[in-house]
């Protein structure tokens, strides 16, 4: 298994990988921007992404439509976010998220969602 | 060659001499300053390498130990765990640099994260006695310094500094102000805003906003009793803690409330009027109607308090009404009409009982549904 990781706060992202790695989810492969994110997906075959939404360059939402609508993949998307507003919520399951964890969230929580959407024991 | 030059320095005039003078300052201020920007870029770039460093040792432990957070009960995870603890302590025992990055990561990693794990970077800031940097800060002379101190105990909620943070609640800084002021907000778990009782400085806006923000958080059941602070000497204060009762809908600060009519600050009894009527206090609108005989030369009190009539008055109240419908200041006629007309006083009848030109103009205006 292959899990992209988009966010641009390294100590989330350095946690967030040590506890998916030491769950035995996968490889997690770290996107710092936007940019970075789209040139990854568009050269590499991932099982999953995980992707905050604001990031420099490109953000979340972007970057779950690239996916589905340039890529044409059907990838589990995770959308991160520190805003739970409603609209932030809906839009982000309306452009093809297929979870969203609001900030601050728990590692244990993020762990089971990412397992449930891979089909993890 | 140094006699050629002293040669022609000499057939120079004062004027040259002079400028060869300064141009040799500017050329040597020239050099000088693009020598402090290459070291200045030297001792930055080395310090991010060491920040770099720290962060990535810290950083290994800190995920460790919130990874196996969820099995601290596990025995034989347990001395594993507290192993760890003691590593990381020792890792940043020896530079106060280094605990600086382990403070700024443990209070990033906090805003991202919930359950178990905050428990325990509070707990890491604690046990390895960061909080003791963050308090030196408190003594340093410049006030940023100071409000990174604060906000670094009330972001890992180290309430034993509520008696150190609380004087600054006072500081001349406004910035510093707002910053201790929020904090106590964060840390005090009795009464938040204790700090208002003695608090002289002025409630700004922003510092409103944020503890309007930062109350609403709170169980309502902590909030204190705004009405305490009606009878502070703080004029600011007496705003603000008027303009909480309201929006937390403090039905008990009515009586209070009412007792705020005979303050000295017209900015405090209109607003003591408005929040009346927001909260719909009825019982209030006799001492309402009361205040247009009293404040009948102040447009603003009386046109809040003929408005608020309105919403919260009777039929009883129509004659003091009628005594504004000639008023001065337009606004006050208009919401004169518009108070009269939700008593129950018809537009015809009140046009009839005012030689006013403008009355039937007002009746017009709030009979068109789309201006009313």
């Amino acid at each position: 298994m292959k899990i992209l990781l988009c966010d641009d706060d390294d100590a989330l992202v350095s946690m967030i990988r040590f506890k998916l790695t030491r769950e035995n989810l996968g490889e997690v492969v770290k996107a710092a921007d936007g940019k970075e994110a789209k040139t990854l997906l568009a050269n590499e075959h991932f099982d999953l992404v995980i992707t905050d939404i604001h990031m420099p360059f490109h953000s979340g939402l972007e970057i779950t439509t690239f996916i589905r609508n340039d890529l044409k993949k059907s990838t589990p998307i995770i959308v991160l976010s520190a805003e739970g507003l409603e609209d932030t919520v809906l839009q982000a399951f309306e452009v093809g998220a297929n979870d969203f964890i609001t900030k601050p969230f728990s590692p244990a929580e993020l762990a089971v969602r990412v397992k449930r959407i891979l089909n993890k024991p | 060659m140094n006699q050629a030059i002293h040669q022609a320095w000499t057939q120079l005039t004062p004027l040259e001499h002079l400028l060869v003078g300064v141009a040799i300052v500017l050329f040597v201020l020239g050099v000088s300053f693009i020598a402090f920007i290459f070291l200045s870029r030297v001792i930055k770039s080395r310090q991010e390498v060491r920040a770099e460093k720290a962060r990535n040792e810290t950083r290994a432990i800190l995920n460790t130990l919130i990874v196996n957070e969820s099995h601290r009960q596990d025995q034989n995870r347990a001395a594993a765990y507290e192993t760890s603890i003691s590593t990381l302590a020792t890792a940043v025992a020896s530079s106060e640099f280094k605990k600086q990055i382990l403070i700024d990561q443990l209070i990033e990693l906090k805003k991202n994260l919930t359950g178990s794990s905050v428990s325990l970077l509070v707990m890491l800031y604690t046990s390895i006695e960061l909080y003791k940097l963050s308090l030196r800060k408190l003594t340093r002379s410049f006030w940023y310094d100071k409000a990174k101190g604060i906000r670094e105990l009330a972001e890992m909620q180290y309430h034993p500094a509520v008696p150190v943070i609380a004087p600054f609640a006072n500081d001349s800084n406004r910035i510093l102000r707002d910053e201790a002021i929020l904090a106590l907000l964060n840390l005090s778990s009795n009464n938040p805003l204790s700090f208002l009782d003695r608090f002289e400085g002025e409630v700004s806006l922003w510092m409103r906003l944020n503890l309007h923000r930062n109350l609403q958080k709170l169980d309502v059941r902590k909030l204190p009793e705004f009405s305490q602070w009606f009878g502070h000497r703080n004029e600011s204060v007496v705003l603000f803690s008027v303009s909480m009762a309201r929006a937390f809908r403090q039905l008990s600060a009515v009586p209070m409330l009412i007792h705020l009519f005979s303050h000295k600050s017209k900015r405090v009894i209109g607003l003591a009027i408005e929040t009346l009527g927001s909260l719909e206090a009825s019982e209030s609108a006799d001492a309402i109607a009361g205040l247009l005989a009293v404040h009948s030369n102040d447009e603003k009190i009386t046109s809040r308090a003929v408005r608020t009539l309105g919403n919260i008055g009777s039929e009883k109240h129509i004659n003091q009404v009628l005594t504004v419908l000639n008023h001065q200041s337009y606004k006050v006629r208009f919401e004169a009409v518009r108070t009269l007309n939700k008593l129950g006083v018809t537009f015809n009848e009140i046009i009839s009982k005012s030689p006013h030109n403008d009355i039937e103009r007002i009746t017009l205006h709030l009979s068109d549904p789309l201006l009313a």
